[in-house]
């Protein structure tokens, strides 16, 4: 059953692929014509103001053979114009007199030909160039001609030079559309399939109280209605010979009191892809988001523009990370769905509060807000898949949150972007909000409802920490692993790589193209690496490879220098962290059992995510004063090593928890 | 939320599926659609500004030079002369105005709206070598000139036709969407043929295990299943199905008789 | 930039002050030939931004003259002091180190025009503010910008100069002539004339210095911003012209009105202008004359005479003739 679902993916890959394709070049045949036009345009304009400088010369009474520094006007001309590719100055009779160097011209002789022949005042074809020519006109007659040339193919060129966010909008429509696809795809087959399955399972075993839900999808789930049908028929026999004094047929069990209770598995993708949304939703502000902030620059605060418009992102990530742990106990005792539904709805109301915010003191709050809701969606999440993919497939089912994750984030870093070009801030505001209702709305009325698992506890108290940290291997995996992860990631991602590349004279939107690297090393790598972790013995061995993957990752700018060092390090620490965060998650969940369970599941996430959230906290500030104090080789190569210490700290500790017990000697 | 809408499951599963995926791809491809159009206009817009931004360089060159042998903008009769020749040449444009460090108008041609704020532009400029603005009908560019000294001392501002150019980007958006429309429709009818080809196989299992299921009831023992894609467990379970369902039938039916 | 924010504040300032002040500020003009370009386009400036009163006193050529101005300036103490030339403003200020405030004005802002080297006039020690109640505009053009003009007429291999040894601008000319003649690969020759000191030259001393210059194969002839050449120019430019070799003049007149093909000048009325900016600072923004730099002009006019160039042969390049004043 696995192979329909893979074609159906191919198959809306490929019409993905080919109506891009289609609507792209059709488009850029028609842009050609506009367009080439008015390049076109701004040709004749540069050659009239020419014309102007030679007729004033020629006014003066200089003879047209002898204008001096012709050539130096004409390349200093060609230099200012990019799009100018030569110019020529030919005389009356069509010979070349004066012009740029024709060197890198293709075919000159067609040139110099056709120079010879253009006699009228336009644009000709001229080989692989558009040749606009003007006449230079002296007391009444043509004394020669000036000709301007420029690439044909403009819109070609055009294209080249958005190229990259083309590529930039496919990879963001390939991830939303199979976002969509692979839920339409569970909600057909595999969840119903699984359904099918567990219900067979107790018929088997005599089981009749339970009927399959309801089916909105014409998938596998069109079984459901005879089976239902039938097990109806037979409660209601069953009933009725109970109702006339008979014992019901032994070894069954039966729905005696008309309760029709549904059974329900539940599918991981009905809360991947609300999360999805969710992220997808409040990231849409994330690339214009300092530029938001800049317009409620308050100087009464006293404090300098660039730690103002730093405050609210700051203390977004800071009440996201303290959220967590509280969210986390919360949700175990109220129940994931009423947590990510409340979640999702908090932040909804934060995103349409902060569309409307009128000053900074408001921008502050209803960030935080957004952050609070933020933190209980993903650690309601993160619990949520924990506890329903068995535990052979967890670590993928982490990967795949991961990779859910950054999809979001990128892909809504992109789009918000183009949209807030044409709604404006407000506007992608409300959409975030609208966006964040709809996954509310999702998660309400599809998830499935609690079912006494839920903890009797009395919120987040001292004592988790305590019991958490004591812990021998939670303390290791998060202080020698995660932590040390997110210092890399903060300190060198997303704070010393931004500035290295500016030092090397790159603009924003190179640096944002090399950062979007590592989401893509996630969202494509990790999955398959997940796969892998899952089905070989000893998690902690991906963890290990990853971390000094990450360490080797981080020392390539030593070697190779420039952009694609940095590049290539991003790419290398994006397939580190793939391989080695979703184990490290998994990890706990194998080795802290007992700790979990005095705990909290969701409790244990919100704890760990909130202690690796240090990581990212000092990550920056520990950078910052290694670049101070060693510039930025050094201070990568710093970081590696320290990657590589506690690497290797990590795996001695952890083969020592599980060495075997010394033999016991015979007596 | 996509299901409560849909009506109950006469509807064949290649329509079910085809059209949520085919709508998926046509909302990519209008994405892609929107994005280069978005660039499309940019580029048209920016080609307009480098045109005008031409002109205005050598309006300005005009008034510095005359700057340079002392004489104002409002005694230039070579700027008069040029600014003329590029209200006549110069396609679509619909005034050039040169201003003073106070915004006073020192010298027009063509007619440029009052109160256009361009002080306010010049003052703002900060380190940027040329303004872009508009007003109702047309769209502007600024550029500064200094006298001898390296004061600047007003600017000289181009307004170039704006119905246009805005009419030409509206034009393209028609046809992109007429372009969209066509590939929409198109992937449209290749995902339902895709969509249906590949679940046919599927399709006939359903079939067979409704077929199966049709009455479980009735004591008739069912023939044997092929299902290779909804997997053995299935096949398994559709049979056990049946035969619990007839197991409990039999032993309801054998209660009275003990009973007795 | 900063510039035009300090100019919209003086704007300002100046707007709040005339209000503020019902009495208009009192300048006063010691002059050494009348009133020159310079001088009106600094009047006219002021006067449209600043209530001002001008009072004009004109030595006439007649050195002697200055000490009873500035008498007269301790006396009726103006707001301001405006001095034309090196040797007015030397006997208006004194030279560094020969100050006296018995014969100079110590204690009134002074602001100097058209004086070609205040350093070599011992007014300053560089372009930079003062320190003393002196600040100015030299109407000096770059001796570099000028040769960089001259070369892109015609490459100079030998460039000579005509110079009356007892004038300072001729002296100065020659002087960054040979400092720059290693940069711009150019032998120079030096035509001294044999005149007098205090004498004008007489037309035999310029035909002999000519032909020395013409006997050396000058591509180029330098004639410097000297008032006894300029009044023989149509001399020296004749015989420069029929030997064929073509005349750079630091100064305008010699280009309009007697043939010499091209020069890079300043133009006075420009350098007037600039001199106001800078009475503006003193009067409005209150800033002591000592804190204002000494400055150039930053553009300066390339005037050419095409007549002279069809007749030689020898034309300005395309690019130049953008913004080259064509005579």
């Amino acid at each position: 059953m696995k192979r329909l679902p893979r074609q159906l993916i191919l198959l809306t890959a490929m019409l993905l692929a080919v109506a891009a394709v289609f609507v792209s070049v059709r488009g850029a045949q028609h842009f050609e014509e506009s367009l080439t036009a008015q390049a076109l345009a701004v040709e004749r304009t540069i050659a009239r103001s020419m014309i102007d400088v030679i007729q004033k010369a020629l006014l003066h009474d200089i003879p047209f053979d002898g204008l001096v520094g012709a050539e130096g006007y004409l390349e200093a001309v060609k230099r200012d114009n990019p799009g100018i590719e030569y110019i020529v100055v030919s005389d009356a009779d069509g010979r070349v007199r004066y012009s740029t160097d024709l060197g890198k011209v293709a075919d000159p002789d067609l040139l110099q030909r056709s120079i010879a022949q253009l006699k009228a005042e336009g644009t000709a074809r001229v080989g692989k160039y558009f040749d606009t020519s003007t006449p230079i006109v002296h007391k009444g007659s043509t004394v020669g001609r000036l000709h301007l040339g420029e690439r044909a193919n403009i819109v070609e060129q055009l294209l080249r030079d958005i190229a990259f966010d083309i590529v930039t909008v496919l990879v963001v429509a390939t991830l939303v559309a199979f976002e969509l696809v692979r839920l339409l795809l569970a909600a057909s087959f595999s969840t119903p399939l699984r359904a099918l399955q567990d219900f067979f399972a107790r018929i088997a075993a005599g089981d009749f109280r339970l009927s399959l839900g309801r089916d909105f999808f014409g998938g596998i789930g069109r079984l459901n209605r005879p089976l239902n049908a039938a097990v109806a028929e037979i409660n209601s026999r069953v009933r009725s010979l109970t109702m006339s004094g008979r014992p019901p047929p032994a070894g069954f069990a039966f729905d005696t009191r008309d309760e029709r209770e549904t059974l329900r598995v539940n599918s991981v993708e009905n809360i991947r892809w609300p999360f999805f949304l969710l992220i997808f939703s409040e990231s849409l502000s994330l690339s214009f988001f300092p530029i938001f902030v800049g317009q409620f620059y308050d100087p009464s605060f006293g404090l300098p523009r660039h730690v103002m418009i730093g405050l609210p992102i700051a203390l977004f990530m800071l009440i996201w990370a303290v959220a967590m742990p509280v969210a986390g106990a919360w949700c175990d005792r109220i129940g994931y769905r009423r947590a990510f539904g409340t979640g999702a709805a908090i932040t909804t109301i934060g995103l349409i509060l902060t569309a409307y915010a009128g000053s900074m003191l408001e921008l502050l709050l209803w960030r935080s807000l957004t952050a609070v809701g933020y933190g209980i969606v993903y650690v309601t999440t993160q619990t949520y898949i924990t506890l329903n993919m068995p535990t052979s497939e967890r670590t993928r089912g982490m990967a795949l949150f991961m990779a859910s994750f950054f999809a979001g984030s990128l892909s809504g870093a992109a789009i918000g972007g183009i949209l807030v070009d044409r709604l404006g801030f407000s506007m992608t505001f409300l959409l975030s909000g609208v966006l964040s209702a709809t996954a509310a709305l999702y998660v309400l009325r599809f998830l499935r409802r609690e079912d006494g698992k839920l903890m009797q506890k009395r919120g987040l108290g001292v004592a988790d920490f305590k019991l958490l940290l004591r812990n021998k291997q939670f303390a290791v995996i998060t202080f020698l692993s995660a932590v040390p992860a997110k210092v890399a990631l903060a300190g060198f991602l997303y704070y010393s790589v931004p500035l290295y590349l500016k030092g090397l004279g790159h603009n924003q939107s190179i640096t944002g193209r090399v950062m979007m690297a590592y989401g893509l090393a996630i969202i494509l790598v990790g999955p398959l690496v997940a796969r892998l972790a899952d089905r070989m013995q000893g998690r902690w061995r991906f963890v290990m490879v990853g971390g000094y993957i990450g360490a080797i990752a981080m020392a390539i700018p030593l070697f190779v220098g420039d952009t694609l060092g940095a590049a290539l390090a991003v790419v290398g620490l994006g397939i580190a962290h793939a391989v080695s965060v979703s184990p490290q998650f998994t990890l706990i969940g194998d080795r802290c059992t007992d700790a979990i369970e005095k705990v909290g599941q969701a409790t244990t996430v919100g704890i760990f995510r909130l202690v690796e959230r240090v990581g990212n906290i000092t990550g920056p500030i520990l950078l910052g004063a290694m670049i101070a104090l060693m510039d930025f080789m050094g201070a990568f190569v710093t970081l590696a090593l320290f990657t590589f210490v506690s690497t290797t700290a990590f795996t001695l500790l952890l083969l020592w928890f599980d060495r075997k017990p010394a033999e016991l000697k015979p007596a | 939320m996509l299901g409560l809408k849909l009506p109950r499951p006469n509807v064949p599963l290649w329509v079910r599926l085809g059209v949520p995926i085919s709508m998926i791809i046509a909302l990519a491809i209008a994405l892609i659609s929107f994005l280069n159009h978005s660039n499309y206009e940019k580029t048209y817009r920016q080609l307009n500004v480098s045109r005008i931004t031409v002109v205005a360089r050598d309006l300005r060159q005009a008034i510095e030079v005359g700057l340079n042998v002392g004489l104002a903008p409002t005694n230039n009769t070579q700027l008069d002369k040029a600014l003329a020749a590029a209200k006549d040449h110069t396609e679509g444009l619909r005034f050039a105005v040169v201003i003073d460090a106070q915004g006073k108008r020192l010298v027009e041609v063509g007619g440029a709206a009052p109160n256009q704020g361009w002080l306010k532009r010049l003052e703002g400029i900060g380190e940027e070598s040329s303004w872009l603005g508009e007003d109702a009908d047309t769209y502007q560019v600024g550029l500064p000139y200094r006298n001898s000294f390296g004061i600047t001392v007003g600017a000289v501002i181009l307004g170039y036709d704006k119905a246009a150019i805005d009419r030409a980007t509206a034009g393209t958006r028609l046809t992109l969407f007429a372009n969209w429309l066509a590939a929409a429709v198109l992937l449209t009818v290749l995902t339902l043929l895709g969509v249906w080809w590949i679940t046919r196989p599927l399709e006939s299992e359903l079939a067979q295990a409704e077929g199966a299921l049709a009455d479980p009831l009735s004591g008739a023992s069912i023939p044997p299943l092929q299902l290779p894609l909804l997997g053995p467990q299935i096949e398994r379970g559709i049979s056990d199905f049946v035969r619990q369902s007839h197991a409990v039938q039999a032993a309801m039916a054998e209660v009275p008789k003990r009973s007795q | 930039m900063h510039r035009l924010l300090l100019a919209i504040i003086l704007a300002v300032a100046s707007a709040s002050t005339a209000l503020a002040q019902t009495k208009p500020f009192k300048v006063m003009l010691v002059l050494f030939r009348g009133e020159t370009a310079a001088e009106l386009g600094f009047m006219e400036q002021l006067k449209a931004r600043v209530p001002v009163e001008f009072v004009i006193r004109n030595v006439d050529g007649d050195r002697a003259k200055v000490k009873e101005f500035v008498n007269e300036a301790k006396r009726d103490r103006p707001d301001l002091i405006y001095t034309f030339g090196t040797t007015v403003t030397l006997d208006t200020v004194g030279a560094i180190g020969a100050v006296d405030p018995s014969l100079h004005i110590v204690d009134i802002p002074v602001i100097f025009n058209i004086v070609a080297d205040p350093i070599g006039a011992q007014l300053a020690t560089g372009f930079t503010a003062t320190g003393r109640n002196l600040t100015g505009v030299s109407h000096l053009v770059p001796m570099a910008d000028q040769l960089r003009a001259m070369q892109r007429f015609k490459q100079v291999q030998r460039l000579g100069v005509i110079y009356n040894p007892y004038e300072a601008n001729s002296v100065l000319a020659v002087k960054q002539l040979k400092e720059h003649a290693e940069q711009f690969r150019f032998v120079l020759t030096e035509a001294t004339l044999a005149t007098a000191p205090g004498q004008k030259p007489s037309p035999q001393d310029i035909t002999d210095a000519m032909q020395r210059l013409i006997a050396a194969r000058s591509d180029f002839i330098y004639l410097p911003s000297d008032s006894s050449l300029i009044e023989r120019a149509a001399t020296i430019v004749g015989l420069a012209t029929v030997a064929r070799i073509p005349v750079i003049s630091a100064t305008e007149g010699p280009i309009r009105e007697d043939g010499a093909l091209m020069g890079l000048v300043s133009n006075y009325s420009n350098a007037g202008a600039f001199a106001s900016y800078k009475a503006e600072q003193i009067l409005v923004g209150k800033q002591p004359a000592g804190r204002i730099p000494i400055e150039t002009l930053q553009r300066f006019a390339l005037v050419v005479n095409m007549t002279t160039a069809i007749q030689l042969g020898v034309y300005p390049p395309l690019d130049l003739i953008k913004i080259a004043e064509l005579l």
